[in-house]
Formats: structure tokens, sequence, C-alpha cells
């Protein structure tokens, strides 16, 4: 089990990560979005020991990670910028990764490498950028690790490499009952895989909740009233929290954090000529969460995912 | 000790300067191939026969030090270079290994390949010479050298690890690791250059304390050849221990700084905003101790300090503050740092003021480091100024001279010059009334500087009775070298000195008017010389030894008055010891023989060997 209390980590002046505190649970696929310089990365490289934070503590299996060799050892980090030794071979950093890590499996190097098509002998550094992520996602995985740490993940892969990758994931996380981190812009490919979604923003852990539980508590709802009406119709009601209001005609587009039948019952009893419930996709609850927060760049975290 | 070294990244350092490592080799296997080689076709004959030549390891191979000064630097870069970069950094650190041992491992792998190349050096050139007539490999002082070399190798190393665990760019990489290695033993010397300049008594023979700039083996490659003439780090035993020392201290300090290190910090010229003013800070201050010691010699020295000296302090300083802007721009290579760091310029001040303070103090120390007689075990007294400069002079250095009146004179002496410094008087004025007593040493290269001084000067080693030993240069007034002279005469140590012979090897050459003799037979002769010598009073020996005159004629005159033939013997001083700070300087020796109507014996032999 991962925990982080309080942890703050400070660049200079500016605050990576403010006072983070979180459980991550053994055999759970956790996944972090948030926007650029949110603090995801921060994160990773905090709970897998390269950054020590300036306060707080982070622990694995109640253990302190920074400087414990042996929490470290379950844990195999694929960073965003991916790191290679100068003309290495993909056999030739695997045994640097045998050199440090003590479980280091030989036969499901040799599977994955045969998996991903991936020549061993290959300098990787004439290897494309998605190849490269191979060749390190290939890599953290032989190290059979207990907890794997992957900052933007899909970064580079086609589709069909996405698929693979996550099919290993969850495969290591099922037979051996490891705990995944997962950050990624696409939320999409998050969806799909994480059993839970955290929201970092600025540094700070706005929430995290389930998968399911997060799509539940907050959806859209499609309203229409014969008569003129505008957003202050909708607020102020108790168990209703407007997040968003949008109205084009006389049909608006209301998100809602709430309970569902609840608000459809409070909806109903003022008599719309139309009230229906629509579910929000995982890219709507991240965009509205960050849009309430008075994150303003909502559009291009959409544009990324594409 | 898992988590201090790592076997498996050991060979994995090994693996990753592999190509470095072959480069180097094949550098090195081509000197050491064809040097022996180029030295059996080098003729050297000697007295007609071709002479055997011989490599003496590694003083005198040259190219071993490449190792030393480019080969531990390169791959220090090359497997460390990781802390430079910031995915590389997080990398290695995200290793289930501690930092320590992550760096210890890799040294462990620089160090290996440093000394397995240095070895090939050795094997090589010593197969080779078995393969080259007239070519030796000297095996004697290889043992010694190689562990003196495997200290100033462990020295670079843990220099230049300290200087990348408090720094993320090349740049700030080879300016504080240059820092780390050289500015320490660079203040010791710039103080002890002060003392000297402002005590003149106060010499850079030292020999025992931690000021002694012999006792590094690595940096004494820098600072013998200026100080001493000479670099003797590699066959001390005290340097070996003293550099493992201050290495494993060195050590000790990288892994604290690499435990500290952030991983952001790569890419960065400092860990942290106060180190980065320290580095700032250390190659102005340097610069500004330069006119600093200008001003404190001229305000403790005999003459005062005039406008155009005070002109060049002023430039020089500021010439330091353009070193210490220049290193933020090229570090930061920001031009609104320079601006922001300028405030550090204070402690740039505060630096050379406390350097001051502390030289004040040292030349109190120093003029008031007089010992008393009779704490004094021994002396050993080097003045060839005084008796002109052969082989008895330097077998006199040597020599343990335990003499109540002669240490009670030479103490005395000391505080006497120690109060005209003190007094801020011209030490060479105060005794320069020494025209009747100079020696007349025509045939030395020494007579030259003796003739042209206006005080007669020795260096005193006082052995204390407890640990230690005092080294002071003693000047002498009119009284005190009479003084002197009498009890050199007395002592039966000077008696032994003058019974001594050196051995027939050390004749390298001779000089005479017929140019017909054997070496064997110039030796014969000294032999001879020696033994009528040594019946004379010992005055008379130091008159013909060292040409010094007290009651006759200069001896110049007494050779041409009593027509005597001069042989000049050139030996190379092989069984003086070579710690004696005089023969140091000097790769031979001459030995005059005055073969006149006082040597008739002598006289009578070289008329034989004419025949």
């Amino acid at each position: 089990m991962i925990k982080v209390e309080n942890i703050t980590k400070k660049f200079d002046d500016y605050k990576a990560l403010d006072n983070i505190t979180c459980n991550i649970p053994e055999g759970c696929i956790y996944g972090m979005v948030g926007s650029n310089g949110a603090g995801k990365s921060t994160f990773l490289r905090v709970i897998s020991g390269i950054y020590r934070p300036e306060a707080g503590t982070a622990m694995i299996d109640e253990q302190p990670i920074w400087e414990n060799s042996e929490v470290k050892g379950k844990i195999a980090f694929v960073p965003d910028d991916l790191f290679f030794l100068h003309g290495a071979s993909l056999d030739r950093m695997a045994s640097l990764y045998r050199a440090s890590y003590p479980d280091f499996d030989d036969k499901r190097y040799q599977y994955l490498t045969d998996t991903f098509k991936l020549n061993r002998t290959k300098n990787i550094a004439t290897f494309s950028k998605g190849m490269k992520r191979q060749a390190a996602t290939i890599l953290a995985i032989s190290s059979k690790p207990k907890y794997l740490f992957m900052d933007e993940t899909f970064d580079g892969l086609d589709p069909v490499m996405r698929n693979l990758v996550k099919k290993l994931i969850c495969q290591d996380v099922e037979e051996r009952k490891a705990t995944a981190i997962m950050t990624s812009h696409s939320l999409r490919e998050l969806e799909d895989t994480c059993d839970q979604l955290a929201l970092l923003h600025k540094g700070g852990l706005i929430f995290e909740s389930d998968i399911s539980n997060l799509k539940t508590s907050l959806f859209k709802v499609q309203v229409a009233y014969s008569e003129e009406y505008d957003r202050t119709r909708f607020e102020g009601i108790d168990g209703m929290e407007v997040m968003h209001f949008s109205k084009q005609g006389s049909v608006a587009n209301i998100i809602v954090r709430g309970d569902r039948e609840n608000v459809v019952r409070i909806i109903s009893s003022t008599h719309p000529i139309l009230v229906e419930v629509l579910p929000l996709t995982l890219e709507e609850v991240f965009t509205y969460e960050m849009e309430a927060l008075g994150y303003a760049f909502g559009d291009v975290l959409m544009d990324q995912e594409v | 000790m898992k988590q201090y070294f790592n076997h498996k990244l050991y060979v994995d350092g090994l693996k990753q300067l592999r190509a470095v490592g072959i480069m180097g080799a094949v550098i090195l296997l081509i000197p050491s191939f064809f040097v022996p080689f180029m030295m059996s076709f080098t003729e050297s004959v000697y007295h007609g026969v071709k002479e055997i030549q011989h490599i003496n390891f590694p003083s005198g191979v040259w190219y071993v030090f490449a190792l030393l000064f480019i080969g531990v630097p390169i791959m220090m870069f090359q497997l460390m270079g990781f802390l430079n970069r910031r995915n590389a950094c997080d990398y290695y650190h995200a290793l289930p290994i501690k930092r320590e041992g992550l760096a210890l491992s890799f040294l462990a792998s620089i160090l290996t390949w440093n000394m397995g190349l240095y070895l090939m050096v050795i094997v090589v050139n010593a197969i080779t010479c078995m393969c080259c007539p007239y070519v030796e490999f000297q095996w004697e002082g290889v043992f010694v050298g190689s562990i003196s070399f495997l200290m100033s190798t462990l020295f670079v190393m843990s220099g230049i690890y300290i200087g990348m665990s408090v720094t993320g760019n090349l740049m700030s990489n080879l300016a504080v690791s240059v820092m780390v290695i050289v500015v320490p033993r660079l203040l010791i010397t710039a103080f002890l250059a002060v003392m000297i300049e402002s005590v003149d008594t106060c010499t850079f023979e030292l020999s025992g304390t931690i000021l002694d700039d012999r006792l590094n083996t690595f940096t004494n490659m820098l600072t013998g050849p200026i100080i001493h003439g000479e670099y003797t780090g590699l066959s001390s035993w005290l340097s070996i221990l003293y550099t493992l020392v201050i290495s494993v201290l060195y050590l000790l300090l990288g892994t604290y700084f690499m435990k500290k290190r952030p991983s952001e910090a790569a890419s960065y010229p400092a860990t942290s905003k106060r180190a980065q003013l320290l580095f700032r800070l250390t190659p102005a201050a340097l610069f500004a101790l330069i006119p600093t010691c200008i001003l404190f010699a001229s305000s403790h020295g005999a003459y005062d300090i005039d406008e155009e000296e005070i002109l060049v302090c002023i430039i020089l300083y500021i010439i330091a503050i353009v070193i210490y802007a220049m290193y933020e721009l090229i570090t930061t290579r920001r031009l609104i740092n320079v601006f922001k760091s300028l405030k550090g310029l204070i402690f740039l001040v505060i630096f050379q003021v406390v350097f001051y303070l502390l030289a004040c103090a040292g030349r109190e120390v120093m003029l008031n480091d007089i010992p008393e007689p009779s704490s004094v075990k021994y002396m050993t007294l080097n003045m060839p100024e005084i008796l002109g400069a052969n082989y008895y002079t330097v077998k006199m250095a040597t020599t343990p001279y335990d003499n109540e009146n002669l240490k009670t004179l030479l103490c005395n002496e000391l505080r006497n010059n120690n109060e005209v410094i003190r007094q801020k008087k011209d030490i060479y004025d105060y005794f320069n009334y020494m025209g009747t007593y100079y020696p007349t040493d025509f045939i030395d290269e020494f007579a030259d500087i003796v003739n042209d001084s206006y005080y007669q000067r020795l260096e005193v080693q006082f052995k204390n009775k407890g640990f230690g030993t005092k080294t002071k240069t003693i000047y002498f007034n009119q009284g005190s070298l009479e003084y002197f002279l009498e009890y050199i005469v007395e002592c039966p140590e000077t008696t032994e000195v003058l019974q001594t012979r050196f051995a027939r090897e050390e004749v390298r050459d001779y000089d005479y008017n017929s140019n017909t003799l054997s070496l064997d037979q110039v030796y014969d002769l000294y032999c001879s010389y020696m033994d009528e010598l040594n019946q004379m009073p010992v005055e008379r020996q130091l008159m013909y030894l060292y040409g010094y005159s007290r009651y006759e004629n200069n001896l110049e005159d007494v050779w041409k008055n009593d027509n005597a033939q001069k042989i000049t013997l050139y030996t190379n001083g092989a069984s003086l010891n070579q710690d004696a700070s005089y023969s140091r300087s000097y790769y031979a020796y001459r030995m005059p023989l005055y073969v006149g109507s006082a040597f008739p014996k002598t006289r009578a032999l070289l008329e034989a060997y004419e025949r």
C-alpha cells in the first residue's frame, strides 16, 4: 500500500506539490490526471524515491521510500523523459536492469521483446519515440515490480501498442497483485484501465475517487421549459450543485453534482417540458471539475487527447 | 557492505567505460612500446662504452601521468555524468541502490580502469625493455611509486566526485573540481609565500607539518617543480598516507553531498544558491589574494608601498570582480544573474580581510617560532652560500650536528634576525658588511650567487627533542659568522664528513688539462688526495674542499702560486641523501682537486699516470 501524507515539494519558490495526502491500496490501477504543471510527474518521482519532499511522508508497505533500497526494489518507474545509456541496445539496458533489480525476469524480458517485436540488439537511439517507450515499458515490467509507476503512459504509442501495454499492466495487477500508477492526459485511456482516478491541480490533489463513483456523481441533465428561465432557477437547491450551465433556445444543458434520482425528482417537480439525464465521459467530468476550480484550459486538454 | 558497494553495478560501470578505456589503452600503448625502442636507438656513449639507460617507473614515464590529468576526469564525466542530465539522474536515483552504493561502485570501476591501464603500461614497458638492448626497466621504486600513483588517482577522483556532487553541469563540474583539488593547497602556498616574503627567516621547508606541499602526492606535481625544483611526492610513504587520508575525507564529503543532492539539481550550476555563491567567490577570491598579498608584504616588509603598486593592486581587484561576474555568466548563462550576484561581493571583501588578519597572526607566530637550545636534539646545516657547493657541502647538510655552542649561537642568531625583521628593517642591509668573508669558490656555479649577495646565510633544520622539525634561514653578520665557522671546525661531525668518500661508480666525468686519465685513475687520485687532506687541520681541509679561506689569501692565488694541477671530478651524488633540500636542485656535483706541493703523494701518482 502506498501512503502519502501531507507531502510538499518545492522547486525554489514554486510549489510543485502542496500538502498532498492520499492512500493507494494494493492491487489497484490508479490513474492521475491534471493539467500541465499540476504535479503528476513530481508526485511519481516522490513516490519513486527520486525526489525528497520538503514536508510530509511517503511510505510504501509502511516503510519510507527515500533512500530505502528494499522498498525501491519493489518499484519500477517509467518516466515521461526516458533514459537509455548512450548507444545502448535493449539487451545492454537489460543487463543494467539485471544489475540493479533483484527480481529481473529474463524469460519475461524475452517474451515481451518478442511480443512487442523489438530488436534487442539494435541501438535504442535509432528507435522511434513509441518504440523507445515500448522498450522502457518492457524493461520496467520485466523487473517484476510490485509497484509500477508510469508517467505519460501511452505517449507515442499507437492504438495497438496502447492496448498491449494496458493488457500487460492489467495482467500484472491480476496475477501478481501489483499496484500501478499511471498518469496521462488521455483520459479515455485511463477510463478504460484505472480503478481509481485522482485529479491534481496546481500541486494539490483536488479529489480522488473510484472511476464508477466519479462518473455517476457528475452527470448532464438536458432540460427545457415553456417559459423563459436561466441558471438561477437551479441554484441554491439542496442536494444539487450546478457545475456548468449552457442554454440554446429553450433547451439547457446542466452539469450537476449530486444524487441522480434525487436531482431528477427535484427538476421534475418544476414541470419542465423536457428532462433527460445523460452520462458524462471521463473527459467531460475532468473538464468540468477543472472549470469549477477556475481552470480555463479545458479545451487545450481536450485537444491533447486526440 | 552491500549498501556501499554493488558488485553488479561495479561490473556495469566497467562495461560503460569500455570504449574510453580501450581508447586510452591504445593511446598509452604507443609510447609504452616506442619510447624504450627509441631510447635503445639513441646512443649514450660514456667514455667509449655504450651506456645502459634506465626507465624509472613511474616518475620517468611522463605519459602515464596522462591517466591522472586526462584519464580520470574523462572517466568521471563519462560514468558520473548522469548527475548532469535530468532524465539520467532521475533514472539512477530511482534504482534500488543507495546513492553511496551507486557512487562508490562507479568510482571503483573508474579506479579499476585507471589502475588497469597503469599496470598495462608497466608490463608493456618492462617487456619492451627486455627486447631493447641498453635499456633497463628499473623495478626499484615501482612498488612505492605505484602506491603513490594510486593515491593520486584516488585523490583526483574524489576531488572530482565532490565537484560533481555539488554541481549540475559540465562547466561547474570542471570549475568546482579544480577548486576542490587545487584551492586548499593554493591557499596554503599563498599563505606561506606571504610569510616568507615578510619573514626572511621563514622557509618553504616544513617537513612533517600539514603546510608541507610535498605531502600531497598529486598537488606536489604542480607545486614541487616551482617551490623545490622537482617532484618528490612519488617516493614518500608519509605523502602516501597523507594523500590517502585526504582522499578518504574527500570521498566521505562527496558521499555526504551526494546523499543530500536533489535529483533536480541536474543541469543547474549548483545544488543551492549558497553553493553557487561559494563557487563564484572561490576563483575571484584566489585572484584577489594576489593584491592582498602584495599589500601585506609591503606593509610588513622593509619597503613602503609605492603608487605604482597601489595601481597594480586596484587593477587586480577589478580583474577579480570581473572573474566573479564571468563565472556566474558562464555557468548560468544569464546576464540578470550576474547583476543579482553582485551583492555577494561583500564576502569577497570579508575573505580578503580574514586572510590579511590571518597573515598578520601567522607572521607573529613565525617571528616567535624560535627553538630553545635545550629543546634541540640536533641540527642539519645547509650552507652552500657560506662554504660553496660540492659533494661535502651536501654531505654536511645531511649530517646531524649536536653541538651546544652551535645550538646556542644559531638560536640566538635566529632571535636577532627576527628582531630585525620585526622592526621592518631590511635584513640584507643590516648584514651587508660581509665583504672580507666572501668565499672564493671560483669553480662553483654557486659562486656567482654568493658573490652577488650582501649577506651570508644558511638553512638550518632544528630537530626537536620531541616531535617535529623547524627549518629556518639564518643570516650572519661578521661576528656571528666567525663564531659559526669556529664551531663548525671544532665539531667531530665535520671531521667525520671530511673522511667520507664517494663511490667509484659516482664519478661520471672529470676535467683536466690532459684528458688521458681513466676514471679509475681519477678516482685513485681522489682517494689519495683525500687521504693526504685528512692529515691536515680541519680548517685547512675546509679551505681546500670549499675554497673557504679565513686567514690566508684566496685559494685561487694559492693554487696559482703553487703551480698546482687542478682536476675537477663530476659526481652524480647517488650516495647523498636526496631529501637534503640543496642536493635536489642539482643533478651532479663537482669535486675540485688542487694537486700541488701540499699533496706530494697525489702529485707523484698523477705524474705516474701521465707517463
